[in-house]
């Protein structure tokens, strides 16, 4: 029996990272970099700086995020992101997908406990 | 702040990549890129940074990627599925895979739909012929019909139609099912 566990974790990150950059994203603006390092206390959710800006950058032309260039670093600009108001409405949309999935995910695991 | 010839040279790469792939706004990704490892090199983990992010040309079609693949799953119309798998056959097997057996499955759904217009005009060469060796053919004969013995009569063009459509949504089944994979795979790299 093949049994690849890695695969099945970046199965189910996907989603999830999209997820929590909107969420981090929704409590405070910030840039790439700041993003980084907000995520590196949660390794699990498995949001690399090298992954995270290509994924900035989708969810930004589709509308879900607006970027905004600062120079607050000297000599260094940096491009701010925050939520757009259908980026919202798509976090909340899938925060309840999420909720509900859980709670039938942990029904079931309970379940087998 | 470093100036590091790395960061340049990563990031001159990475414009002309991004630019080749067709991108948009390669310069304001170069722009947040070289940021991001002028931090990364005042921190001391410029070396991590860029091993992490892998070659100019693999981290250009990162964006190229996440883009192709997210939008053609979220549309999942056979137009943008073929043409992610088409754009991206060149360097990734899977989607060489998924484009092969997706275009068997849509030529075959194709064919057999053509083979209604044939059944129209010249029912007595289409249909779902045996021959006493045992041997079966569905379709259009071009030869002498009358050496075969034809079974479906009126309800070729039903049957017809139904395999098409079940060899057409088995093509898309699979072009998603190589897409899903290509999604899995980039998000390994996350």
């Amino acid at each position: 029996m093949i049994m690849n566990i890695d695969s099945w974790k970046s199965q189910l990150r996907k989603g999830a990272a999209e997820l929590a950059v909107l969420a981090l994203l929704d409590q405070t603006p910030s840039s790439g970099i700041a993003l980084v390092k907000r995520v590196e206390p949660h390794p699990h959710i498995g949001l690399s700086g090298g992954a995270l800006y290509p994924l900035l950058n989708r969810l930004e032309r589709e509308g879900k995020i607006a970027g905004r260039w600062s120079s607050e670093t000297v000599g260094r600009p940096e491009k701010s992101y925050e939520v757009t108001e259908d980026g919202k409405a798509w976090l909340a949309a899938m925060r309840e997908a999420r909720t509900l999935f859980d709670q039938d995910m942990n029904a079931i695991l309970e379940a087998q406990a | 702040m470093s100036t590091d010839p790395r960061i340049e040279n990563f990031c001159d790469a990475l414009e002309q990549n991004l630019t080749r792939l067709g991108v948009g706004q390669p310069g304001d990704i170069v722009s947040e890129i070289r940021s991001h490892l002028l931090a990364a090199a005042d921190a001391g983990a410029l070396e991590t940074t860029l091993k992490e992010m892998g070659s100019a040309a693999d981290y250009a079609r990162q964006f190229r990627d996440e883009l192709r693949i997210e939008d053609a799953y979220i549309r999942s119309g056979p137009k943008h599925t073929v043409a992610t798998l088409i754009l991206l056959s060149a360097h990734r097997l899977g989607a060489a895979i998924g484009l092969f057996f997706t275009g068997i499955f849509y030529l075959t759904a194709l064919s057999v739909l053509v083979t209604i217009g044939f059944e129209i005009f010249d029912p007595s060469s289409t249909g779902l012929f045996t021959s006493d060796e045992g041997g079966f053919f569905l379709g259009t004969i071009a030869g002498d019909p009358s050496a075969y013995s034809e079974h479906l009569g009126g309800f070729y063009i039903p049957v017809a139609a139904a395999m098409g459509m079940g060899f057409y949504l088995a093509g898309g089944a699979i072009a998603r099912l190589a897409l899903r994979m290509m999604r899995k795979k980039s998000s390994r790299q996350t």
